[in-house]
């Protein structure tokens, strides 16, 4: 099971990403890190063309939590939309609705409190390490 | 034509082939030309012979239309889809032979039979001759020449129609053949896994290689019929792709449709599976006529053939033929609702009847709104079906098919979206293909309106997007992916659209590197796609934040900083760009080879690595160098961000700024007063002005600019030539603009960097504002690009209101004014040594300086103006402390009007280039002085043609001088005596020889003193030397180490000569100086002034101890009187020796209470008479006091013995009228003899002042 997490911003950027979990098999041919490169490259590219079905969807709901938005080969992508438009997307190869749907809620609980600070701009790159052990502790928590 | 088409199933495919050899622009015309005619009406076909009874008749549904799908390639790896997809197989050959490059038709004729025989499923072939010449007989049988003249149009419609003809007539004949057959096979996929077909494996890597030799092997059970489709027949353009196979192994043509190919493929009998086979047989067979009557546009019964079928294969548990039914009766359906007929209601509940699935949407045809959703909900279904065949034992699906379904459904939702809803016009997209036009369903706003949301779509056709992909051949997978994108391109889903538009290039990239110069063929295939990747490449990297807008940002113009991306993923922009490269690399295209580097570098260099950079930076020369042995034109512009980080004009070294004046007469004027200190302690309206607020340049002079240049790349720039660019006028006077720099960075392109002022204050904070503004609006992510493509017609209206607000910024180019030529001055020479001079205090002399004019203007003004080390110490000390007011004039007079330096002011100052000029400075050793300094400002005025009016500019030369001054002789102990005459005149000689005893050193002055001004008798001078004046004595004395000549003056005006004494002090010693003065009378107007300051300064209330009012009266006076005395000497000395002369300080002499008593007249007088000299009327009291004195001093008060007196010693006078006199007698008598003094005085009873007498009055009294 591997988990690829991204927090995209308004303007399609990266704010934070990180992966969980074994990386997906899909070539045992290739060397391992030049796999694991090509796939973090992949899953970036996968999460990117979703961001045009949250887009699509965000405007039909009120919940922030948009569920499975695309599919991709046998990878779903969920999404969560803040309230500032910042996109939470995980790309996940098993439908689990409700343990996402709790890591997306924490997840930006801690979003937020990194957004109270005041040298923290919108759409600024996320650097903190506490953010990042917390999102970890999350998914040990959820995924 | 798009093999995804919803309706590709009613197409009829016929392949157009040219009949080599033609030229390809011809060979396209006329394709275009043969694609006109697509769509044949059936009422248009020329009626069969056999009539109704043939069962394809076109009589029968005249609004059926037969749709041909002309194509010009042929993919022969879909072969194995023939049977079960008849629509994939070419029913019918056109050739196209261009009679000017065929002078024989006969033989161009045989040539295209030659062709025909590769394609052994085509049923009907015509073979049109076009242009032909006068000469070129008509006779050769089966070529149809097509003349260029008259109405083609018709010509070739009636051509056509012709053909449609001959293609349902075959139509029957392999009706007749597939209702013969007993065993219907499912298609089975040439799996590269599979043991038999070892040999395919190559096909998936190299789908481009001969097709031929695994199909010969597969036919093994008939050998007289090898199935033998074209070998690399794939585009027919290429020019010697036909010609290529060999005729001998397409001997074996066969027109008509045989089912042993299928059984050829499924070439394992099974008893058990043949039973099942047979017993499916009659669905498939249903399907397969249904397909033939669909194409053959006889909708209703295409419709109920396809009924038949669904039922047949649903009862078997056939559900890869239930599925293909179903699709096959949704094309029919739909192709009915395109032409508003009726296929009859019974047609359509027939399959939906007996499946409980179809049966949950109650349809009926005639309400098109609810055909497209039962068209969808069919496809659910038929996918379904398709699923179930997932088994491999069970007749599984190709994916290829599955696939298909999905991208079909998705691009008719996607139809329907972007035509804003179910109707006509989408009906019209659906059918025909085509692209939408973009923006359709702009004006519906949400998605909504068109009942099809944009998810829907994504959704359908991500489900035709599975790993299964992966197996498939490159070319089917190129189709997929190609297909994926324009329907996310249709549905504006831009990111999704990128994304399979890369997976397409990424797919194609091995097929172009692989073949590289393997074989010429492939080559110039390649060539034709080339221009359309490299669009393709132009369109992924604008999607993803990279595309060529970027490379439009003008960075010859420095606007500002390179700041991270605003938009994008950095880490997907990086990989899309490399991918870019290496597409162009395998290309090659080495411009956009370069393009694609440099903008990886400008654009992403913050997020490559270091060496990564260098890489690339190192890269470029190289590609440079590859494209210039192809002989491409590769300069190129400087690629990366402006270097230019700023420009400024240099200041000039102090002597060539010139000093701008606002008006000649004005400033000249002032340029006196300028010296002086402004008389307010703070001014709010003077501000002081900036130095380098304005730096002018002079016309025809080097000027100097100072450059930054700044590399923000880890890799060395190596600039070749750098150069100032500028407009403007720099050979007169002007104004020049600094544009900026062109700088040649190595490898590019000379280029220009232009550079803005920065902006104000106010467009900072406007632009932050703005910024901060962005922030807050929600914005979705690709809109951010949105903004780039101003062009862009479909912008909100909000957007265009902020635009001009934008735009009202302009920015500006660094301005400098430059001045006409200035005149050039420098100090030739002075005649000083090491600029030093060393004085005595007080001593006069003069300095020369040589100027000389190294300009080419001439110099026509010229003005001096001096400062020394003394007046700043001075008037700080002023400043600061808080000395008493004459103390304090004695400072301004020292500072200010004491100056080191002065000069007089000549007119007409003329030096013209290249004279010389001679300024005389006269110098003053003042006391303290340490250096000065002398400021010449000089210009060039009065300039033909120019007004007074006009600004004009000044340059300055500054010489420092360094001073020494000695202090040389002091003036100290001063004193004020009265004349006291001596007693008679016959004292007088003798009086004169005692002090030419005594004093040797004063007698020579007094002895002039008394030949001066001796016009009248002794006793007069006497009387008047008495009353008039006092002596002045005070001590100089030499303190330098030679000796000097001190020639005191005291001028007493009026018309009595002034009295010259000089005396020779030699060093180490003192001279009294001994000078009879007039005594001074000044009203009480006068000395009661206050003391006056030199500056015009603001008054400022003192803050020292106030003293009393007669205390301060006394110092006013002091002041006054010493005033006036000091204006009546001078004082100067000269040295024999050195020839130096100079002024005596005698300011440091401080006069005293008493000695003011001395020197003033009093306003009362005594004498015999009382008189009174003031002006106004006093009121006195008169003290007398009689003292006998003995001759040593000593005196007696107590004279009550000696003398009496009938009066009042003490007594208040009757007022005194001014200018008047009263009489106080007091009668006394003298009992003893002896001398006897009278000491009186007279108090003012008001002011208390006291008056004095000079002389008491002395009686001596005598015996008698």
């Amino acid at each position: 099971m591997s988990y690829y997490f991204a927090i995209v911003g308004t303007k399609d950027n990266p704010i934070y990403e990180i992966e969980f979990g074994s990386s997906g098999t899909r070539s045992a041919s290739l060397d391992q890190n030049a796999k694991k490169d090509e796939h973090r490259h992949l899953n970036q590219f996968i999460i990117h063309s979703a961001l045009d079905l949250v887009e699509e969807l965000q405007w039909t709901t009120n919940t922030m939590y948009l569920k499975t938005v695309d599919k991709f080969n046998e990878w779903h992508v969920s999404a969560f939309i803040s309230a500032g438009n910042i996109k939470f997307l995980l790309l996940h190869e098993t439908k689990n609705e409700d343990s996402i749907r709790n890591f997306f809620n924490e997840c930006y609980e801690t979003y937020i409190k990194i957004l109270m600070n005041p040298f923290y701009e919108v759409n600024f790159p996320i650097n903190s390490i506490a953010f990042d052990t917390k999102v970890r502790s999350s998914a040990r928590k959820y995924l | 034509m798009d093999p995804l088409l919803f309706t590709a199933p009613a197409r009829i495919r016929i392949l157009l082939v040219p009949v080599h050899p033609i030229k390809a622009p011809t060979f396209h015309k006329h394709v275009q030309l043969v694609k006109n005619f697509n769509v044949v009406r059936l009422g248009d076909v020329t009626p069969d012979m056999r009539g109704v009874q043939s069962m394809f008749s076109s009589q029968l549904f005249h609004e059926g239309q037969l749709h041909f799908n002309f194509v010009t390639s042929y993919e022969p790896e879909h072969a194995y889809l023939e049977e079960f997809q008849m629509h994939r197989r070419i029913f019918g050959v056109i050739g196209i032979m261009d009679c000017r490059e065929w002078p024989n038709l006969k033989e161009g004729y045989k040539k295209f039979s030659e062709i025909i025989k590769n394609y052994r499923t085509a049923v009907a072939h015509r073979c049109f001759a076009f242009d032909p010449s006068e000469d070129q007989p008509d006779d050769t049988k089966g070529l149809i020449m097509i003349p260029d003249v008259g109405k083609i149009d018709f010509y070739m419609g009636t051509m056509i129609s012709d053909f449609a003809n001959s293609i349902l007539n075959e139509f029957g004949n392999l009706a007749a053949d597939i209702e013969r057959r007993t065993i219907v096979h499912s298609p089975k996929i040439p799996s590269p896994n599979s043991s038999q077909s070892q040999s395919t494996n190559g096909r998936y890597s190299t789908p481009l290689q001969s097709y031929s030799a695994p199909d010969l092997k597969l036919l093994q059970t008939p050998p007289a019929f090898p199935l033998t489709p074209p070998v690399q027949a794939m585009t027919t353009t290429g020019v010697g792709a036909a010609a290529n196979v060999s005729p001998k192994e397409n001997s074996y043509h066969n027109r008509s449709f045989s089912s042993s190919t299928l059984v050829n493929i499924a070439n394992v009998p099974n008893t058990v599976a043949d039973i099942k086979l047979k017993r499916r047989a009659t669905g498939r067979i249903e399907k397969l006529i249904a397909d033939l009557f669909l194409m053959a546009g006889r909708l209703p019964d295409a419709v109920s053939h396809y009924s038949l079928a669904i039922e047949a294969t649903k009862a078997n548990g056939d559900y890869l033929w239930q599925g293909s039914a179903l699709e096959g009766l949704c094309v029919g359906l739909l192709l009915a609702a395109y032409l508003h007929t009726d296929v009859g209601p019974h047609y359509l509940q027939h399959p939906s009847s007996p499946s409980p699935n179809d049966s949950s949407a109650p349809s009926s045809p005639e309400s098109p709104q609810a055909l497209w959703i039962d068209i969808t909900e069919k496809y659910v279904n038929i996918l379904t079906l398709y699923a179930k065949t997932s088994s491999p034992s069970n007749n599984q699906v190709p994916p290829l098919i599955y696939t298909e379904a999905c991208l079909k459904v998705a691009k008719y939702l996607a139809c329907i979206w972007v035509t804003g809803g179910w109707g006509d016009d989408a009906l019209k997209l659906i059918v025909h293909g085509g692209t939408p036009e973009k923006g359709l369903n702009e004006r519906w706003g949400l998605s909504s309106v068109s009942g099809v949301s944009k998810i829907e779509v994504t959704r359908w056709a991500m489900k035709g997007y599975g790993s299964y992909i992966e197996e498939m051949s490159i070319t089917e997978q190129i189709h997929i992916t190609t297909t994926l994108s324009a329907i996310f391109s249709v549905i504006n889903f831009r990111r999704k659209h990128a994304f399979f538009l890369r997976q397409t290039a990424l797919l194609i990239l091995p097929l172009l590197s692989k073949p590289r110069n393997s074989s010429p063929q492939t080559n110039k295939s390649s060539i034709g796609s080339e221009s359309g990747l490299l669009t393709c490449l132009k369109k992924i990297t604008e999607i993803y934040g990279v595309g060529d807008d970027v490379d439009q940002t003008d960075y010859s113009v420095i606007d500002e900083d390179a700041r991270p991306l605003d938009f994008g993923w950095p880490d997907i922009q990086i990989d899309v760009i490399k991918d870019a490269l290496t597409i162009s690399e395998a290309l090659p295209d080495y411009p956009s080879m370069v393009k694609y580097t440099t903008r990886l570098l400008r654009k992403l260099f913050m997020y490559i690595h270091r060496d990564e950079q260098v890489r690339l930076s190192a890269s470029i020369p190289r590609i440079v160098g590859a494209g210039k042995k192809l002989g491409l034109d590769m300069e190129f512009k400087y690629w990366g961000l402006n270097i230019v980080k700023g420009i400024q004009v240099c200041r000039p070294t102090s002597r060539r700024i010139p000093y701008p004046h606002a008006n000649k007469k004005l400033s000249l004027k002032n340029e006196d007063k300028k010296e002086g200190v402004s008389p307010f302690i703070y001014q709010s309206f003077n501000k002081k002005k900036v130095e380098t607020a304005q730096i002018h340049l002079i016309a025809n002079e080097t000027s100097y600019f100072l450059v930054t240049l700044a590399n923000p790349f880890a890799f060395d720039m190596e600039i070749q030539n750098i150069s100032v660019r500028i407009s403007g006028t720099p050979t007169e006077s002007g104004e020049l603009i600094v544009r900026g720099c062109k700088i040649k960075v190595h490898g590019c392109l000379e280029q220009e960097f232009c550079l803005f002022l920065p902006p104000n204050e106010e467009e900072i904070k406007k632009k932050e504002r703005d910024e901060e503004y962005s922030k807050r609006i929600k914005k979705c992510g690709l809109a951010a690009l949105n903004s780039y493509h101003k062009k862009d017609t479909t912008q909100s209206n909000e957007q265009e209101e902020n635009s001009p607000t934008k735009k009202t910024f302009v920015s500006e180019f660094l301005k400098v004014s430059v001045i006409t030529e200035q005149p050039l001055i420098k100090i030739k020479s002075t005649s000083l040594m090491h600029g030093a001079m060393m004085l005595f205090e007080g001593e006069q002399t003069e300095l020369t300086i040589k100027l000389e004019n190294v300009g080419k203007t001439p110099v026509d003004f010229l003005n001096l103006s001096f400062n020394d080390s003394t007046i700043a110490n001075a008037q700080a000390l002023l400043n600061s402390s808080d000395m008493p007011a004459e103390e304090a004039y004695e400072m301004e007079l020292y500072a200010h009007k004491q100056s080191v330096f002065s000069w007089n002011k000549k007119d007409n100052v003329k030096i013209l280039p290249g004279n010389e000029w001679i300024v005389n400075v006269n110098v003053f050793g003042k006391r303290g002085c340490v250096n000065g300094t002398i400021q010449i400002d000089y210009g060039y005025l009065i300039r033909p043609n120019t007004s007074d009016d006009e600004q004009f500019y000044t340059r300055q030369v500054f010489y420092p001088v360094l001073l020494t001054i000695h202090q040389n002789l002091e003036t100290i102990s001063m004193d004020i005596l009265n004349f006291k005459p001596l007693n008679g005149d016959e004292n007088y000689e003798s009086a004169n020889r005692d002090i030419e005893d005594q004093r040797n050193g004063v007698i020579e002055d007094l002895l002039k003193v008394m030949k001066w001004n001796n016009k009248g008798s002794r006793k007069d001078f006497m009387e008047k030397m008495e009353n008039d004046y006092c002596l002045l004595t005070f001590d100089i004395r030499n303190v330098w180490h030679v000796g000097f000549d001190v020639t005191i003056e005291t001028d007493e005006g009026e018309d009595i000569d002034p009295l010259t004494i000089t005396t020779t002090i030699q060093p180490a010693s003192t001279a009294r100086i001994i000078l009879p003065i007039k005594r001074i009378s000044l009203s009480e107007k006068e000395y009661t002034q206050p003391i006056p300051s030199l500056l015009e300064k603001q008054f400022v209330v003192s803050k020292g101890p106030k003293g009393s009012a007669e205390q301060e009266r006394l110092s006013l006076a002091l002041f006054w009187y010493r005033e006036k005395l000091l204006q009546k000497i001078k004082a100067t000395w000269e040295s024999s020796f050195t020839n130096q002369k100079g002024i005596v300080d005698i300011r440091s002499l401080r006069l005293n209470k008493s000695m003011l008593n001395v020197l003033k007249i009093n306003e009362v007088s005594f004498g015999i008479d009382i008189e009174d000299a003031s002006k106004k009327s006093s009121k006195l009291c008169i003290r007398i006091q009689p003292v006998q004195s003995y001759s040593d001093g000593i005196m007696e008060w107590d004279l009550s013995k000696r003398m009496v007196w009938n009066g009042l010693l003490q007594t208040p006078l009757p007022k005194i009228a001014p200018k008047s006199s009263i009489t106080y007698t007091l009668p006394i008598c003298f009992f003893s003899r002896g001398d006897f003094k009278f000491l009186y005085h007279c108090e003012d009873v008001h002011t208390r002042t006291m008056y004095f007498d000079t002389q008491p009055l002395i009686v001596e009294v005598v015996d008698s």
